[in-house]
This record gives C-alpha cells, structure tokens and sequence, in this order.
C-alpha cells in the first residue's frame, strides 16, 4: 500500500468506526466455527481404509501462471470470469486425477471478484471425488480499497471423501509491522483444525496453515510455533493428526536459503524469499512428528521436492509446503508432484502450469 | 459550480414576483415541494438546493463538483391543499469521480489498468407529495438513471452496497429506480424521516437492491438541521444476495428565508 495515501483513508476509517466496528467486514474471533461445505452429489468413498492418501497444495485462488500486479512484471488485477473457470477446473481435474482422500488447500478464493466470485471450494466438491470441506478464511473484505481489487475471501481448506466432525478456524497473530489501516484490510491468517470421520468411527484431525511470508516483525516464527503448539495438543491427547501447508520456509538442510533465481527481480510489491535466519524454524516439527519428506531423503535430493517456484523458466526452486504427522507414512510415497506424475506412476496434466505450488501427497496409515 | 448556484438563486430571487407560494418548505429534500425562494440549504450529505422563482429549485452536490460535476432541477407542476406535484431533472457526469477512483495501492476502488469513457448522465424523476394530519407528509418518487460514454471503456463495476445500483446505468445505459419516503414531526423541533427505495439494473448481473432506511432530525429554527439514523441495504451484486447497516449522520444549513 502506499503510505501517502494512509492518512486520509485513516481518517475516513476511523470516522467510519465511531459507528461501526468493522464496517468492512474483514475481522474474525480467536476462535470460531470454519464454514463447512458438502459436494452437491456425494461420490460414495471406501467402506474401509488401512492408508490414506493426503495432499497438500497451494492452488493461488486459481490463478494458474497469470502475472498479478504484485508480482515481478505482473500486470493484471483480476481474471475474466473464462479464465477464472478455466483455471478451477484444470485444478479440479489435476485433483480428480491425483484421487487424494483428504487434500489441504491453501489460498482458496470462495467470493472474490479477483477470480470471478467463483465459490471454489464448492466447485471442487463438485467436479471431484471428494464430498466434504471445511473452509476458513485467511482474507475477507466486503471492499479492499487497494488497487481496485473490491471484494475477496481467501482462505485455508480441507476437503474429505468422508464427513467432517468438526471444523474451526483458530486465529493466529497479526503482523506488527504495519499501519492499523493496513493490518484492517490485510490476512488474518489461522489454523484450520477440522476432524474427519473415517470408516470404523475413527476420528482423523487434519489442520492446515499458510504461515506470514512477508513479516518483518517475527511473525512466521509465532505462526509456526503456533501451528507446533496445536498439534503437541493432540498429540497429548492421543489424538491422530495429519497437518501441512505452506509454511514459507525452507526444510532444515536447504542448501540456498536466499537469492532465488526466480526472485531476482525488483519490481514486485513484496519481498518474501529470503529465508536467512529461518535455518531451524522448522526443526521442532521435523524432530517431533513424522514428515511426508523425512529430513535425510530430502536433502539426498533436494530438487526433487520442490514445491515452488516465481518463474517457470527456472523450474520448480524451493520447497514450501509440508505435511506432518504423529501417525505413520508409507516410506517412500511422500512426493512433491512436479510434473504429469501420478500416484500410480502414470502421467496426467502438468502442475507446473496450474499454480505457483506443485501438489505435495504422501499415503498415511491409518489402519485400527 | 458553487458560484453558479449562488448566482442562479440571486438572479431568481431578484426575479422573483412577491406572491407567496404554497407549495413550498424548509429542509424538503426528496419531497415534491420546493425550497422558499431564495432560501439555501446546504448539507454534507444532501444537495445544495436553492429555491428559484416559478416553483423550481436549482440543486448541487456542490461539497463534489469537483468530481461529479452537475446540476439538477426541481420542477413543481402541482400544488393543491394537500397534493404536491413535481420533477426532477438532472444532468452530472461521473467520468472524474471514476477516473480519481481509477489507482494504483491504497485508495484504489478501481483497478489501474480500467479505461473509463466520458460519461453524460442524466436522472429523471417523478415526485407526489401528500401532506396528511397536518405535520406528516409521504411522497413517493420513480424515475430512472440514464448514462451514455463516449470512448473507450473497460470500466469494471463497483460491487459494493449503495455504490453499485448508482452507476449501473454507466454499463447498462439505464437503470430504474422507486421510492417512498414518510416525514413528519415526533415533537418538535424533533422530526421522522423513513424511506423504502428500490433500485432495478436490468442487464446487469446484480439486479436489484432495496435501501430502507429511518432518521431522526433536529432542526434548530431554520438555520440548522441535524440528522442521525440507519440504513438497511440489502441486493442482489454480481457475487450474490447481501445485506448490510449503515449509520447515516447529516448537518443540513440553511441561508435566507426564503419567500
């Protein structure tokens, strides 16, 4: 945001909060309720389970490679609703095809005109295998004054073959390195902890977080010791998990941990690739709970795991998203889905084109 | 445009013939009756109107000529013992307003990269006043928002409450709109005011929206009104069915008596 301008939205707003707290609807509780959704035709899943399949993914509200404003050379503000839909569904498809029984999604967008209202959560229900979700929002404003950009919910999901238990959205700490006009309209970023119910009347917990990338302040280290702090809680209580996301850091033994060759240039609104300094903020969790990419398999081959990258003309750069467990993974079958590879070893669509994140799946045991 | 209002009401008022004219009142925005001949008044969120000689009122958001430059005239075409009749006419262009909403970081409503055409608008709207028991009066009103650019336009809408339905007519060329509002007095200098408007976008992917709204206002003699309330928005946007309440808070002036 432009600092020139605060002043005067400043005094706009707080003329506007002498009547109303929160005229723009962007605020949330520490704790409440996530919005579940159901698929409109349920696809009926597996009467009984002994592994399940887990994915996490960062699908960027649909926006597939299209350069954003804030981005390096971007130049677009939102997509038309063709390309909008386009998008999803090639998201959608890509997950039909990699068929996961539970699936982390992170910037999720349900009602914003940058991506044509589409509610996406819904729309993956419907165009894919899998039947219930639960949603919390990481971003929402009945109006961003900012770049034209109107109307966004952006969140944090999980979606389910089976029924969701219960579904709540934590709140976690703002950022401290920004203007109260600034910290109003920008993420409120959360937890979301939501329980599924497996065959055999099992209860799963499935949590996901997309932690502070851009912070000055220290906040992605409260973020993630945060997330750490909701699963010892299950792990106390003897509760299974599966938890993951984007973290926005790099796994202990990263070899380059700044100067990205996809983050080179200067003309982009945010700054987030340098993580110096971040060298074991996720050494607790690694050292605590089974990771879909254990420490010594990922650093035998880094490239392997990548999860991210600025620029496809650099290829996948640096690996992002994760996914942990108390339980136990299949050895072997964690893989960050760079290219057409499924599952089963055989090739479908791409995911280089279909977000700034490659889809990480692993399969987890569950039998009783 | 400020200049041009007061020079209007001089003009007018030095016009004028001496009749006294019935069909004529304070602080009656969004009534069929007119202002008291030379009388201003002035208020935040209200038009400057002045009233004219001839039954008419010449009116401006003169506080936002700079972006929405334009005038309107209130034609009264009736005035019985309890019925009032009258028209509004209004020519403005909202090309500033958008063009100055149209940036780049904080403050941006519009998206940089939106060209937005020269717009001529043009409201037009049909107002009957009935003063019952003595200190109420109802008056209900239905016209439509006309809007023609010229060059070109990429504009996109603006989705939010109130702001939408008021320039659906810049993409649609049209829009519909019907009102009916109740004033009277609680106890004076105390006094109601509740409205019901209806706004219609045919051709646009929000097509309704319903404003409701109550206030109460204290004037103080003639020179000064203040009014407080709510409003109850509620419509059909691009992303769905929404609804929302605002406060509302205006300080009305009034200068000259007015004949």
């Amino acid at each position: 945001m432009h600092m020139r301008r605060v002043p005067l939205l400043s005094i706009l707003l707080a003329i506007a909060s002498l009547f109303c707290a929160d005229p723009f609807r962007t605020q949330f509780d520490a704790v409440e309720d996530a919005r579940q959704y159901k698929a409109r035709v349920q696809t009926p899943p597996g009467a009984t389970v002994d592994t399940l399949l887990v994915m996490t993914w960062n699908t960027r509200y649909g926006g597939a490679r299209i350069a954003f404003f804030y981005e390096c050379g971007g130049y677009r503000y939102s997509m038309t609703e063709k390309e909008a839909t386009a998008n999803i569904e090639a998201v959608a498809k890509k997950i039909t095809e990699i068929d996961p029984d539970i699936l982390l999604l992170q910037e999720v967008d349900i009602c914003s005109k940058r991506s044509a209202y589409i509610d996406q959560m819904q729309y993956l229900l419907d165009h894919t295998p899998l039947n219930y979700g639960a949603y919390a929002s990481i971003w929402k404003g009945d109006y961003i004054p900012s770049d034209g950009l109107g109307r966004i919910d952006m969140g944090n999901a999980v979606l389910s073959k089976w029924p969701l238990h219960e579904a709540t959205r934590i709140a976690l700490p703002a950022r401290t390195d920004q203007s109260a006009l600034q910290g109003y309209f920008f993420f409120h970023r959360n937890i979301l902890k939501c329980s599924v119910r497996l065959p055999g009347d099992r209860l799963l917990y499935c949590l996901t977080v997309h932690t502070e990338p851009w912070a000055s302040d220290g906040t992605k280290k409260k973020h993630v010791n945060l997330f750490k702090d909701e699963l010892d809680k299950l792990q106390a209580d003897g509760d299974l998990f599966i938890a993951g996301g984007d973290m926005n850091t790099l796994p202990p033994g990263s070899l380059e941990w700044s100067h990205f060759q996809d983050a080179e240039c200067t003309d982009g609104r945010f700054k987030a690739d340098d993580y110096a300094g971040e060298e074991e903020l996720l050494s607790p969790l690694y050292d605590t709970y089974a990771a879909a990419i254990p420490t010594g398999v990922y650093t035998a081959d880094e490239a392997r795991y990548h999860t991210f990258t600025g620029d496809t003309a650099f290829g996948w750069t640096r690996t992002l998203d994760y996914l942990f467990s108390n339980g136990a993974f299949v050895a072997g079958s964690g893989h960050a889905l760079q290219s057409g590879e499924l599952p089963d070893g055989s090739n479908g669509k791409p995911t280089l084109s279909l977000s700034d994140h490659a889809p990480l799946i692993v399969n987890m045991k569950v039998a009783p | 445009m400020k200049a041009a209002l007061l020079a209007a009401c001089m003009i007018s008022y030095a016009m004028a013939d001496s009749t006294a004219f019935t069909g004529v009142d304070v602080w009656s925005e969004g009534t069929a009756l007119i202002v008291p001949k030379g009388r201003i008044e002035a208020g935040l969120a209200t038009p400057w109107s002045c009233g004219l000689a001839h039954a008419r009122e010449i009116s401006s958001y003169v506080l936002f000529d700079a972006l929405v430059p334009g005038l309107r005239l209130k034609q009264q075409w009736y005035a019985g013992s309890t019925w009032f009749i009258a028209s509004t006419h209004s020519v403005y262009s909202l090309t500033p307003l958008l063009r100055f909403l149209r940036r780049e970081g904080t403050g941006g409503i519009i998206p940089p990269d939106n060209a937005v055409p020269v717009f001529a608008g043009s409201d037009n709207y049909l107002l009957a006043t009935w003063k019952y028991s003595g200190a109420h009066r109802a008056t209900i009103r239905m016209g439509a928002k006309l809007n023609y650019g010229i060059g070109d336009n990429t504009l996109e809408t603006i989705d939010y409450f109130m702001v939408y339905p008021r320039i659906a007519s810049c993409f649609s060329g049209y829009s519909f709109d019907a009102g009916i509002e109740l004033r009277g007095t609680v106890w004076k200098p105390v006094f109601y005011a509740a409205n019901s408007d209806l706004f219609l976008m045919p051709g646009m992917n929000g097509v309704w929206e319903v404003e409701q709204s109550g206030l109460l206002e204290w004037r103080f003699k003639r020179r000064l009104a203040v009014s407080a309330g709510a409003r109850y928005v509620a419509g059909e946007f691009p992303f769905g069915f929404d609804w929302m309440i605002f406060p509302m808070v205006d300080v009305k002036l009034g200068f000259g008596a007015g004949k």
